[in-house]
């Protein structure tokens, strides 16, 4: 923390300075009077005595302000000096403050541009008071079931035991139809069903209004009361205070508005923002089909979260939730034997809830900062290019007596210039990468977000950045033109030694930075390629042609006898509607990006592990579904009309997975069960091609199928193909249909699956693979400007060996072939090391990103003969202006 | 009396104050008395020259009572002191050395 102690110094040394004042007044005013008596004592009078005191001293002012003087300058002037000095150096040379600025400026604005994407995705903590102390307490059942949940029973007791917590609390999402009044028409909208005790624990700063209170969660389904969200409030409702006590209605009940939540606050997950939150006690009021599975302790639905108390580690928060919990599992073995307990971070949490995203947030973090790091030794280069001019200088002061610490922090007060424009610049630049990454959107009519956002975490990210910049590039350069003044100080010329190692210093310098873009363009080539792969690649269905409309039956309380009668009246109605191919129902769309997981356990197949069942994903579906899909049915038969609540459970399953637990087998006939208790054995009697489901990018997964008339779902999404290639107008008569069923039904996402598959697809990867390969790019033109500097600066140094060699007889074509090897000689030798860099990379990325597939050769052939095609360009302009050396001049030029 | 060679304030203030911690006024004695009276200090460089030594840390003052019963700021050597007067007296007495020895030298010697 020296730095810290040598700024703030400087302004402690500002208020300290009339004290010191006063305090060399004082010492003179004892010396004037000392020297006063003995004068007297020697026979003056007492006028004379004086007169003659302040005589010989020279003026008390005077002294006193050479007292000062020697005392030293205090440090917030000096820097002020530095500052002053460094600013008018760079304007004297606006070439190189202009490739410095605009260097440090992109490698700047690019980590933060990618550093926003990263805090949107994973590393943006709760808006909450305190965030560090909120930890996640989740039950894991290791693999048989995704996501970190727990059963409402436990909860209950788990809060009432924690005696490290101030609070535990408890949430899940759902989906909630939404209308102002009882005339006006329902939306869908998701909200969070909440523990009474949820904005007071978290510490959620209010807009306007109040959380909920105890009393709230006392009665079950007395108290209809909702917190809305600062985008519904903004939105949907009058946006001023007196929303509080207005009116909603959820899922048909009225509920009294009693607060809305800070704008910051925008849910527990960084995708998902719910508009409104209701208390726990509502929920079985709200969703009667929850009472099944708030009275199961085996019902894993919450996610729970708590505050630790101050000064509690998470280690004895840890070992207090074990030992509870053990007396839970003993006391409840049905229920909680098989799971064991854990306590996460928020980080950690968000990590193990999309390890993908996590790896993808890591590879674009190193990535950009190798763009960073090229970018920086593009300054230290020019810097250094400097420094024989700045040693003269540098020489000079320290003959003046100047001491060397303070040289020093002048250079570095130089590069922190640099600096501070450089984070100026990035901020711009990264202002326009967060535009161009807030373009990215899902269509859906849920409230996703990414959100990206120019925020004080990033300009607080840029500001590190940037000093550390300062630093990285300052540092050496600064060191060197301190080393040389020395030896300078004593001779006019530089020693050759030094010459030859400061040469040295920068091809080493510009190797680096041909070997790292070529790493960077390697690990960009290898993101494009496969993304470029994933996105040619057949999805393994329709994506035109096709119309997607979601609707929830639950919503409008169905029954599961009404919501069947009701699919079946729409499917039916639906065909019926000019212009319709055909229809189908399913409980999930491919690539929304998530998906229906469900334990199974597979007949006959013995887990590794010791465990009894695996959660795979799946969807119910129609017996429409593969055709108007055009999915590829591999073996068997497709679901037909008489696979329904009566007739045997049956499944089709796709190719990895009869792979995965029947390899070499034939999977039809073969049979597997849900893991819960009582569900029957379905048999499989068809098998899939295997596709995409989560994103465009995966691997290879296992997926299966279930009859929609086999399951209880109310939640389906409509799928209709069209005649027409676009789909969108046939939107308006799709809903007309499901309104003329029940006009109070809320319909969402009803667009065109051209619209959907683009976006959500194409969207991110696209997204992504534009960003990698600007990275790339960028540094790539960072590597090449560092090696045209390097080239043209020791092509200016050796006009005069060049002079004589053609003086000699090299013609004007050896000089451009020395200058060019020069060149070449940097960038074969940058490349042989990325080479061995990009291996490595190319490893750790194929580990990382299973689905980016196998990276082909192409990229390895392609990257060195681009960098070899920048290099000879960026040769040949200085290998040109050789060549053009006159002899004559070169040589009478001393 | 001799007038002072640049940089030899500095070695006689650390001198005196060697001596014993003394105030400003009290080093322009201390140094009057001990070479003599030969060496004049210039008054107005004195105070300048006690604040450079401080701040490179070779002297500390506080405040005290004089003789007479008045606040005065009295110096003392810090170790860093003691050790650069030690060793510029070493300096110095090389320096003094060569120079007699060179100055001496006689026409048979060259």
């Amino acid at each position: 923390m020296r730095w810290l102690a040598w700024l703030t110094g400087g302004v402690v040394n500002r208020f300290r300075r009339s004290r010191l004042d006063r305090e060399t007044r004082d010492e003179l005013a004892f010396h004037l009077s000392s020297r006063v008596r003995d004068l007297m004592a020697g026979g003056m009078t007492e006028g004379a005595a004086e007169r003659q005191a302040r005589i010989e001293l020279g003026g008390v002012e005077r002294c006193v302000e050479r007292v000062r003087d020697a005392r030293g300058f205090p440090l917030a002037e000096e820097f002020m000096q530095d500052l002053r000095h460094g600013c008018r150096l760079l304007a004297k040379n606006p070439g190189f403050t202009a490739v410095s600025v605009l260097s440090l400026g992109l490698g700047i604005g690019t980590n933060s541009a990618v550093f926003s994407l990263a805090d949107a995705l994973l590393l943006r903590p709760l808006a909450v008071r305190a965030p560090g102390e909120i930890l996640s307490i989740s039950t894991t059942d290791n693999g048989r079931s995704f996501g970190a949940r727990m059963s409402y029973l436990n909860y209950r007791d788990l809060r009432d035991l924690a005696g490290l917590f101030t609070g535990v609390i408890a949430h899940h999402i759902s989906a909630f139809s939404v209308a102002q009044s009882a005339t006006a028409p329902a939306q869908m909208k998701l909200g969070l069903v909440v523990s009474e005790d949820f904005f007071s624990v978290l510490g959620v700063p209010m807009a306007v209004g109040r959380g909920f209170i105890p009393e709230e969660g006392r009665v079950p389904g007395r108290d209809a009361v909702v917190v809305l969200s600062h985008d519904l409030w903004k939105t949907s409702t009058s946006g001023d205070a007196s929303v509080i006590g207005s009116q909603v209605r959820i899922n048909g009940i009225v509920f009294t508005v009693v607060g809305v939540a800070g704008p910051a606050f925008t849910g527990m997950d960084a995708f998902i923002r719910p508009a409104l939150y209701v208390p726990m006690a509502m929920d079985t009021r709200l969703s009667p089909s929850r009472r099944a599975v708030i009275d199961d302790r085996g019902a894993n639905s919450l996610a729970v979260h708590g505050r630790l108390k101050r000064g509690v580690s998470r280690a004895a928060a840890s070992a207090e939730m074990s030992t509870i919990w053990h007396g839970l599992s003993q006391q409840y073995p049905d229920a909680n034997q098989a799971l064991t307990i854990t306590v996460h971070s928020g980080l950690e949490e968000r990590v193990l809830e999309s390890p993908p995203v996590a790896v993808l947030v890591a590879v674009l973090l190193a990535l950009v900062s190798i763009v960073l790091v090229i970018a920086c030794a593009n300054v230290t280069n020019l810097l250094l290019g400097r420094a024989r001019a700045r040693s003269r200088e540098c020489a000079v002061r320290l003959a003046l007596g100047v001491s060397q610490s303070r040289l020093l922090r002048q250079l570095l007060t130089e590069s922190l210039v640099l600096a501070v424009l450089g984070c100026a610049a990035g901020l711009l630049f990264a202002y326009g990468g967060i535009l161009f990454l807030q373009r990215f959107r899902i269509a859906t009519d849920l409230p996703l977000v990414i959100a990206t956002q120019l925020d004080a975490r990033v300009l607080g990210f840029s500001v590190v950045a940037a000093a550390l910049s300062a630093v990285l590039c300052g540092v050496v350069p600064a060191w060197q033109s301190l080393k040389t003044s020395v030896v300078l100080s004593l001779k006019s010329g530089e020693p050759a030694a030094t010459r030859r190692s400061r040469t040295a210093g920068r091809s080493v310098l510009v190797v680096a930075q041909v070997a790292l873009s070529m790493t960077l363009l390697v690990a960009a080539g290898i993101l494009v390629d496969g993304f470029r792969k994933a996105l040619l690649l057949d999805p393994g269905f329709r994506t035109t042609h096709l119309l997607r409309i979601s609707t929830d039956t639950s919503l409008a309380g169905y029954s599961p006898e009404d919501t069947h009668r009701f699919y079946r009246q729409l499917i039916e109605r639906t065909q019926e509607v000019p212009g319709v191919a055909s229809a189908t129902l399913t409980s999930g769309v491919p690539l929304e990006g998530w998906s229906w997981a469900q334990p199974v356990i597979p007949e006959g197949y013995r887990f590794a592990n010791g465990e009894r069942s695996e959660a795979m994903f799946s969807a119910a579906v129609d017996q429409h579904y593969f055709s108007t899909m055009k999915m590829t049915l591999t073996r068997g038969r497709s679901f037909t009309s008489g696979d329904d609540v009566e007739s045997p459970r049956v499944a089709i399953v796709n190719e990895a997975f009869a792979t995965r637990y029947w390899p070499g087998q034939n999977p039809i006939g073969k049979q597997f069960r849900i893991d819960a208790t009582g569900t029957p054995w379905m048999e499989i009697v068809g098998t899939t091609a295997t596709g995409k489901y989560m994103f465009i990018g995966e691997a290879p997964r296992p997926f299966f199928y279930l009859p929609v008339d086999q399951v209880d779902r109310s939640d389906l999404t409509l799928l209709v193909e069209t005649a027409s290639a676009d789909a969108s107008p046939m939107v308006a008569p799709v809903r007309d249909v499901i309104h003329g069923l029940n006009a109070n039904l809320p319909v969402y996402d009803a667009v065109p699956f051209a619209t959907f598959y683009e976006q959500r697809a194409m969207g991110l990867p696209l997204t992504i693979t534009q960003m990698v390969a600007a990275m790339g790019l960028l540094g790539l033109t960072l590597a090449i400007i560092g090696l045209y500097g390097l080239v043209a600066y020791s092509v200016s140094r050796r006009t005069k060996e060049i002079g004589l060699r053609m003086a000699i007889g090299a013609g004007s074509r050896d000089v451009l072939a020395m200058v060019l090897g020069q060149g070449l000689t940097l960038a074969f030798v940058g490349i042989a090391c990325g080479g061995v860099a990009s291996l490595g990379i190319a490893r750790l990325l194929s580990a990382g990103m299973t689905g980016l597939g196998r990276p082909s050769l192409f990229t390895y052939a392609v990257v060195p003969v681009l960098l070899v095609g920048f290099t000879l360009m960026a040769s040949y302009v200085p290998a040109r202006r050789a060549a053009r050396v006159d002899p004559l001049v070169a040589l009478r030029d001393e | 009396m001799a007038q002072l060679l640049p940089g030899t304030l500095d070695l006689l203030i650390l001198k005196a104050v060697s001596l014993s911690p003394a105030h400003g006024y009290g080093i322009l004695q201390r140094i009057a008395q001990i070479s003599g009276g030969a060496l004049a200090i210039e008054q107005g460089a004195l105070y300048p020259a006690l604040a450079r030594l401080e701040r490179q840390r070779l002297l500390d003052a506080e405040w005290g009572t004089s003789d007479n019963n008045r606040a005065a700021r009295f110096y003392r050597l810090t170790p860093a002191g003691k050790r650069r007067l030690r060793e510029e007296t070493d300096g110095w007495r090389a320096l003094v050395e060569a120079m007699t020895a060179a100055l001496a030298a006689t026409s048979e010697e060259v």
